[in-house]
């Protein structure tokens, strides 16, 4: 006896044990099952695909004007509640900076039309590498594995209080 | 056994055309300035494919979620019909019962928010955000929390649709489209209000509103926060991820937990790493959202208040 399940908009169907007969049907039965189902993960990237065009073509993300340093400090201080800064470098771009807090570096870049901070030991924030114009930082951290700041290329030679960085 | 194993409607796919029509209606009702949404196209296709994904992961566990449904049903304590009312009315109050608890669950112990926190990882809200679903929710094991409910004696099938209703509810929800609903409404059930607060990375906001349908069991347990209109809701993680890519949407908690077992000097350090709260750590360096609280707590009552604290530069 075959008995039909329907479960998550997909037809299954279970057969008692013994009943050979049905075997052809239960194979076309998968295959049509199959096919169903590919064509239903097509059809739902296709309606991805469409929504996606939309957003890009309609253009609604927030706004994101250039930072300036009241900006920077109001980001920073709702990530690193309590943590004075003694520094803070803009990126020239306007999308990211940096600034320093002790022996801290602290890192907002933006993503998207949002930003994203970090924290890394401002020894290895000096560091930085620069490719093209822009500084590379690497963090040990699987969820922003890097970031990159349009700094001015000098920036580390403008750190207050310290004389050989 | 005579009760229908699986269901014969699937509330979820049912709603899958509203779903669309509804996220191209926000999006066209706010580009014509019509309601508040704010749409970023990479963040946008992220929560998509992270829903598609979820599709596809759920099909590899679902086997499994299934058996284990209907096996348990054939031990059930009560023999209860799907064709009473009462039998509807309480599979919704239990199911939503349950949600509640799985949702705090998966908040504030890390093996579970791992499997969870893909869903809060955009820094937006809207209908799109709603669809940016688990992949790793099945293999967490977080749906054994329903069987019981078979154990009592719900058809397997009476709770799937069920949990299916309770979805297709919470996609409404996110949205910022709407304001607040009529004050009974609020008091009694989860709202865009009541949840954009459970999305927000305001310390204030941490840990709340974990409800399905029903904002009364926040209510009853301790755990609603209601929506200020002077603290805007910041939506996101704590540490938010540096880009879009949805494998790392899926998995960066995992990793995350995988790298500390690896530093891990004893038994209890790596039980801490694994059903600790997230962000616990055995010497306290990191912070948990119970410390985030309590640091925004204290940061309110000193005095003088220092609401920048980089203004010392």
């Amino acid at each position: 006896m075959a008995k039909d399940i329907v479960t998550s908009g997909l037809r299954w169907v279970t057969l008692d044990a013994g009943h050979g007969a049905v075997e052809g049907r239960q194979k076309s039965g998968a295959a049509s099952v199959t096919l169903k189902y590919i064509i239903t993960q097509l059809v739902t990237l296709s309606i991805v695909g469409g929504i996606m065009g939309l957003v890009a073509w309609v253009k609604i993300p927030r706004a994101t004007p250039p930072l300036d340093e009241a900006e920077v400090k109001r980001r920073l201080a709702e990530d690193f509640p309590q943590t004075p800064l003694d520094q803070i470098w803009l990126a020239l771009d306007g999308a990211g900076a940096l600034a320093k807090s002790g022996d801290l570096a602290l890192l907002l870049f933006r993503m998207g039309d949002s930003y994203v901070s970090r924290s890394m030991a401002w020894s290895n924030a000096v560091q930085a590498e620069a490719i093209k114009g822009r500084f590379w930082f690497r963090f040990n951290d699987f969820s922003a594995p890097n970031a990159s700041l349009a700094l001015a290329p000098n920036w580390t030679l403008a750190v207050k209080g310290e004389t050989n960085v | 056994m005579t009760a229908p194993s699986a269901p014969a409607i699937d509330p979820v796919t049912l709603a899958v055309p509203f779903f669309i029509l509804a996220i191209v209606l926000e999006i066209l009702l706010a580009r014509m300035g019509k309601v508040k949404a704010v749409y970023e196209a990479k963040d946008t296709a992220a929560s998509l494919l992270m829903g598609f994904g979820s599709g596809i992961a759920g099909l590899l566990t679902g086997g499994v979620v299934f058996a284990a449904s209907v096996w348990i049903y054939k031990y059930h304590l009560f023999d209860i019909p799907m064709s009473a009312a009462w039998a509807w009315l309480a599979i919704f109050l239990l199911e939503d019962f349950t949600y509640y608890w799985f949702h705090r669950l998966s908040h504030e112990r890390r093996f579970w928010w791992a499997a969870h926190v893909n869903h809060h990882t955009s820094q937006h809200y809207n209908l799109a955000t709603a669809l940016r679903q688990t992949w790793t929710g099945g293999a967490a094991g977080t749906w054994a929390l329903w069987l019981p409910l078979s154990l009592l004696g719900f058809p397997p099938a009476m709770i799937a649709i069920q949990k299916g209703v309770s979805l297709v509810y919470q996609f409404w929800i996110h949205t910022e489209a709407v304001r607040r609903m009529p004050v009974w409404v609020e008091a009694l059930f989860n709202t865009p209000s009541h949840h954009r607060v459970h999305h927000a990375r305001n310390p204030r906001y941490l840990d709340s509103n974990y409800a399905g349908i029903l904002i009364i069991w926040d209510r009853m347990f301790g755990t609603f926060v209601p929506e200020l209109d002077e603290e805007p809701c910041r939506y996101g993680i704590v540490k938010n991820l540096g880009d879009f890519n949805i494998f790392r949407v899926a998995f960066h908690e995992w990793v995350g937990i995988f790298s500390d077992l690896l530093t891990a000097r004893s038994l209890r350090e790596a039980f801490g790493y694994l059903f600790g709260a997230p962000g616990w750590s055995p010497d306290g360096s990191r912070q948990t959202s119970t410390i985030l609280k309590a640091q925004w707590a204290d940061m309110q009552t000193a005095e003088p208040v220092k609401t920048d604290p980089a203004a010392a530069s």
